[in-house]
């Protein structure tokens, strides 16, 4: 093979991988955010705090519940994968995390509702920790959030919920 | 954003044409070589790295002389048999013609939209009424429900987990955090419990939803279907560890 030769298969070759490199790129693009959790909305227990953009809770003796809202703008596909990035500073309650999906079905007056798995972060530290809360496709044009419970303080350490990731 | 995604389109094709030619060009320098190679060198002088190949190695020592100069994305050059590298040609030839009715079309194509044409595309479905819409999206709703009904009886009873889980959903039921939830039945089997209940008026679906969730007698996956008339709901509640069943977005 004469050197013109080699230099026109390498570049037939590099062509192909950069073909290939940019279809797979292509193919495999979904749809994912990443919310603050800031986002959150506690619908009971104390009043939150909020700190660069993480939510936490505040109380020395409440839980917090709180929903992390998901905009749902992929309505012909459902969510690939989910997690809650947290930091748990709790000696020995845990951060608790679900995916969640409601529909009203005004047809039938029928309400439709899906949770996943509650995940459960571990230990106490100021690390963050991630929870993977997993997919949901139970239907693709109801909406989405997470359940979350956040422990009081321990020893005046706030636990927190940083952000959420969903895939769609 | 039509202009945009002409623009985008144009790029693709005269991507796809580059890598059709030269997969072509590579392809066909390689088939028109002279018949007779070029002899190899015959002294060791010749070779800097002081390897030689003699002119009749037997096909092992070509392919460890080759990996010894390819790098580690390159697979080392098989001796083939002149039959074999005949009918490679023969495929490699066919693939050239492929290629070549491709970038003729891809050609034409982009001589069209440089020219100012639009593709022709097909018809775009009309999109759906809000009412169809609903409709849609309802019986998708039905759908996934009647799926998880009919996963959960097609299941065997698990006598490990079945008869310990219905207790547990028992135990459930009596707390008092359950006020106003009244159960008729719990069936669990081998990854689901069925679980049927009355519910009082005064609580509205979401608040029941809530409730359940919170009160489940493990971390399971759970499933309900709330209704307004008569106030009841049916949930289905996974084993630790399973999961619902979804129905694939494509059945939906």
């Amino acid at each position: 093979m004469t050197a013109t030769n080699r230099s026109l298969a390498r570049v037939a070759r590099t062509a192909a991988c950069l073909a290939l490199i940019i279809g797979a790129g292509v193919a495999e693009a979904g749809d994912r955010k990443v919310y603050p959790g800031e986002m959150g909305v506690k619908w009971s227990g104390p009043n939150p705090v909020y700190k660069t953009g993480a939510i936490g809770n505040p109380s020395s003796t409440s839980w917090m519940y709180v929903d992390l809202p998901v905009i749902n703008d992929d309505t012909g596909s459902g969510i690939d994968y989910s997690y809650v990035a947290v930091v748990d500073r709790h000696y020995s309650s845990d951060v608790r995390c679900s995916i969640n999906t409601a529909y009203w079905n005004n047809t039938a007056d029928t309400f439709y509702g899906y949770w996943g798995p509650n995940r459960y972060s571990t230990g106490s530290s100021g690390n963050q920790q991630t929870l993977s809360t997993g997919s949901a496709s139970h239907g693709s044009t109801r909406h989405e959030y997470f359940s979350c419970l956040i422990p009081p303080t321990y020893s005046g350490n706030v636990s927190y919920i940083i952000s959420y990731t969903v895939d769609e | 954003m039509s202009e945009q995604k002409q623009s985008v389109r144009v790029a693709v094709l005269i991507a796809a044409t580059g890598l059709a030619i030269a997969v072509g060009v590579g392809v066909a320098m390689h088939r028109h070589q002279p018949e007779s190679a070029p002899p190899l060198p015959d002294t060791a002088a010749a070779d800097p790295a002081g390897t030689t190949i003699p002119a009749e190695a037997p096909a092992t020592t070509i392919r460890e002389h080759s990996a010894l100069f390819s790098s580690g994305g390159e697979r080392p050059i098989e001796a083939r048999t002149p039959d074999a590298t005949e009918t490679r040609l023969e495929k490699l030839e066919g693939l050239v013609g492929e290629i070549a009715r491709e970038q003729r079309q891809l050609t034409a194509v982009i001589a069209r939209l440089a020219a100012g044409e639009t593709e022709a595309e097909p018809k775009p479905a009309a999109p759906l009424s809000p009412v169809e819409r609903a409709q849609l999206a309802d019986q998708q709703a039905l759908d996934q429900a009647n799926y998880v009904s009919e996963t959960h009886l097609e299941e065997a009873v698990d006598p490990d987990w079945a008869p310990e889980a219905q207790e547990s959903v028992y135990a459930m039921f009596a707390d008092e955090a359950l006020e106003g939830f009244t159960l008729t039945s719990a069936d669990c089997r081998a990854s689901l419990c069925r679980i049927e209940m009355g519910l009082d008026e005064a609580i509205p679906g979401p608040e029941a939803f809530r409730k359940l969730q919170q009160n489940t007698p493990w971390d399971g996956a759970g499933f309900v279907e709330i209704t307004m008339d008569p106030p009841g709901a049916v949930l289905y509640l996974a084993r630790e560890g399973a999961s619902i069943p979804e129905m694939s977005d494509s059945a939906e």
